[in-house]
């Protein structure tokens, strides 16, 4: 049981290996398979010899020795959605799953093939969700037809078969036979009616709903992957680039004389209208050569924005009469007006960069008739589309290998403006790959940030401290209007109030009061915006979450009692926040100075709560002792990498709770590498404790919904610990005591 | 490399020891695995394993 993931890893016949040839199959040595034969054989539909194998339909290939090769159209970036795809095919497929191993598609072939494999786009916590149904159908099929092949074979009726682990049994003639002796006489078979194949009920699986080991641990864990950034062609160039570092500018002039004889520097490149490049032969000598470069930027008209121009900027849209969406019931102003207490606060959230562990990079190769790229990409299909924009040549001229990206986090979808620049480099070096990295200062300095937002939030309270107003404005940037503007109908977007939603499915708000209002303001600045795992819910959570929290002690109340009697209309939402509250031991006494706070949130789809635990030290100084994580996503895949995404999430979330910010100074981003963008290390990380609560009756996300109610569980245990509310991050910035 | 390290010096690691040896920055998050599998390494049981559902057989 292996992953596979060919075109990045494997060293085989077609391999060709740079460096010493002694090394091949092991040690230091780079291995890169060509993207030819097997996949020539799918693009054109063939089901025949594939790896030795047969294509018994577009997801399961199988080898005369069993093997069974799942074939994997979304990104594996380490949310465990490789392995989550493979247990529910193989679950349907019956197979060994000891003999599983799993294969990338490339944009190309699926656009060869109609796109059989469906989206490969991975992101908003889809990877299975949006999968399930017809990755198990495929499974389902191809034991169809490999049951109906050994039927044919032994002359008896298929409904007489049974199968188990890959090894087809006949009682009445007790004969048996293995998947990989019938697959070549399945392959020839006509497919079922997808439609009509009645898939197993989840609770009677076996593979899938199981806590199984990843399938793509092992070359992490030695060092042997290889990423994108390792991946070396022959004759290949490295570039380095800079961009204008004011948002918004261009390039006005560079003087490359001033790196004109260099060893191995190929020269200085405009990359459009903002960025210079510098090519050569290694990427150190190319960063060097940036770096002695003397470029004059045309900083156009946004050198003057700063954190406190956009700070006001966002107060203003607080007394905005503008309306970008919102939802409403009741009168939520003139019932917080005529309250007998009336509750009063503003939050705010900063911008944040992704920052990836591998940065953005792409090698692009150019001829007359093909081009082809090596990217780390959520979104392959997206890669391509940019490749062939890029390029200009067609879609079916261009091909795009994906490797698994060291990071994604929402930086790598749709975007894919590290491709466009590869290619604007390599169309100065016809037929040679150019590989493009971006220095760490780089990424920072460009990334599509998670956007700046405030919320003025409002409560009103009668004489017995119940709810009787909500007033929630958020004023903030909009990723649909930096990215989408077509998703902007009528100057609503109603995704800036992820998470508030008053239908049921994605992200609905768990409370009811009887006048609320929840409306969002659109407030854009120069700085380019994106999705950041978690998106909006992240900060929406933290306003929502950590007000009510003021609210219930401004109403006498303790939090969860308080919240608990808002939510009698949304028992999913209800029922996880009881969850973690129970196995957290709300009520139960905790040792001196620790103090609990807790959260909940919907979001794709997944319902999530959290308890934490916290202590504030005389000095306040925090740690943060322990996490309680519930989770309710509807049918749990592998309860494993449940568990592992909710402590990833707690590590993302806290980090960038604890330090995460990136300041504008001068109209550029100011905080360009880990010495100013903190990351918390693993001293700091607390006790995680996950339980999953599922309902079986929805598929709901898991790499995203649980990091929005880390905040504010442990702000709203600050609030327990110190009696004052956090109300803006990162905490850096935050006296607590 | 600096489990491998740290294990070469110090066997048995607490997790206080553990903390102040691993720096590496993690962006997916998997600290407390990576304490745990030290602890592994280091043929100690730790006892810190996260709890997989109520209907939870499953655990790590």
């Amino acid at each position: 049981m292996k992953n596979r993931n060919s075109k990045f890893t494997k060293l085989s016949r077609r391999a060709f290996v740079v460096g010493s040839s002694a090394a091949a199959g092991g040690g230091l040595a780079l291995g890169f398979q060509l993207p030819l034969g097997a996949g020539q054989a799918w693009a054109q539909g063939a089901p025949d010899a594939v790896d030795g194998g047969t294509e018994v339909n577009a997801w399961v290939v199988i080898k005369p020795d069993d093997t069974c090769m799942i074939r994997i159209a979304r990104t594996e970036m380490g949310q465990g959605t490789r392995t989550g795809l493979a247990q529910l095919v193989a679950e349907e497929l019956d197979c060994d799953w000891k003999k599983v191993t799993t294969d990338s598609i490339t944009p190309g072939q699926n656009l060869a093939r109609k796109r059989v494999w469906g989206e490969m786009g991975t992101g908003g916590s889809r990877g299975i969700r949006t999968s399930q149904d017809y990755v198990r159908r495929g499974g389902a099929a191809a034991r169809i037809m490999l049951l109906q092949a050994a039927a044919d074979q032994w002359k008896v009726p298929a409904g007489e078969l049974t199968v188990s682990d890959g090894i087809i049994s006949h009682a009445a003639s007790k004969r048996t036979i293995s998947y990989g002796k019938v697959a070549a006489a399945a392959a020839k078979l006509p497919a079922p009616d997808l439609k009509g194949i009645t898939l197993k009920d989840p609770r009677d699986w076996k593979i899938a709903g199981k806590a199984i080991k990843r399938l793509d641990t092992a070359d992490k864990l030695n060092g042997s992957k290889i990423y994108a950034i390792d991946v070396k062609l022959p004759g290949m160039l490295c570039a380095a680039i800079k961009d204008c570092p004011v948002f918004g500018g261009k390039v006005k002039s560079y003087d490359e004389t001033k790196i004109a004889g260099r060893p191995g520097v190929k020269g200085a490149f405009k990359v459009k209208e903002s960025g210079v490049a510098v090519v050569a032969d290694t990427w150190y000598r190319a960063k060097s050569a940036l770096e002695a470069l003397p470029i004059e930027w045309d900083d156009a008209a946004n050198a003057g924005q700063s954190d406190a121009t956009i700070a006001a900027r966002l107060r203003e849209g607080f007394d905005a009469t503008t309306n970008n969406g919102d939802r409403r019931n009741g009168d939520a102003v003139k019932a917080i007006e005529g309250a007998a207490k009336k509750v009063e606060a503003i939050y705010s959230t900063p911008f944040l960069a992704h920052a990836t562990m591998e940065p953005m990079n792409c090698i692009a190769k150019l001829s007359a008739d093909k081009a082809e790229a090596w990217v780390p990409s959520q979104n392959a299909e997206a890669s391509l589309a940019a490749l062939s924009e890029a390029s200009g040549l067609p879609l079916d001229k261009c091909e795009v290998y994906r490797s698994d990206p060291g990071g994604g986090f929402g930086r790598r979808g749709g975007t894919q403006d590290y491709v466009h620049q590869a290619v604007a480099i390599a169309k100065n070096f016809p037929n040679t790959p150019v590989k493009l990295i971006w220095s760490r200062e780089e990424d920072m300095a460009h990334d599509f940030y998670r956007p700046i937002s405030q919320a003025k939030m409002a409560a009103g309270l009668d004489e017995q401290g119940n709810l009787v107003g909500l007033h929630v404005r958020i004023s903030g940037q909009s990723i649909n209007a930096y990215l989408n503007p077509a998703l902007v109908s009528g100057g609503k977007d109603m995704r800036q109030l992820q998470g508030y939603d008053v239908n049921p499915g994605e992200a609905q708000l768990g409370y009811a009061a009887p006048n609320m209002l929840i409306e969002y303001v659109m407030r854009n600045t120069h700085v380019p915006v994106g999705p950041w795992r978690g998106v909006n819910t992240n900060q929406n959570a933290v306003y929502v979450e950590c007000f009510m929290d003021e609210v219930a002690r401004a109403a006498g109340k303790d939090p969860l009692e308080f919240r608990r009697s808002l939510m009698g209309n949304f028992p999913k939402h209800l029922a996880i926040l009881n969850a973690v509250a129970e196995k957290a031991g709300w009520n139960q006494p905790l040792p001196a100075g620790v103090h609990r706070g807790i959260a909940q949130f919907h979001g794709y789809a997944t319902y999530s709560a959290a308890v934490a635990e916290v202590s504030v030290s005389d000095a306040g100084k925090l740690k943060v002792h322990r996490l309680v994580l519930g989770v309710n996503c509807g049918h749990p895949v592998n309860t494993d990498q449940i568990a592992a995404q909710c402590e990833g999430s707690v590590a993302y979330g806290l980090t960038a709770a604890l330090y995460g910010e990136c300041p504008v100074k001068d109209g550029r981003m100011a905080s360009l590498n880990f010495d100013t963008y903190q990351i918390m290390r693993l001293a700091e990380m607390p006790k995680v404790e996950t339980i999953i609560v599922p309902t079986y009756d929805f598929w709901g996300g898991i790499g995203e919904p649980t990091i929005a109610v880390v905040t504010p569980a442990v702000l709203n245990a600050i609030h327990a610990a110190t009696g004052k509310p956090v109300r803006s991050l990162p905490l850096k910035n935050v006296k607590l005591v | 490399m600096a489990a491998a390290a740290l294990l070469k010096k110090n066997p048995k690691p607490t997790d206080v020891d553990i903390d102040e040896a691993m720096t590496n920055i993690c962006r997916c998050g998997t600290y407390q695995r990576i304490r745990a599998a030290v602890h592994i390494a280091a043929g100690m049981p730790s006892g810190d394993k996260a709890d997989v559902g109520p209907d939870g057989k499953s655990k790590i």
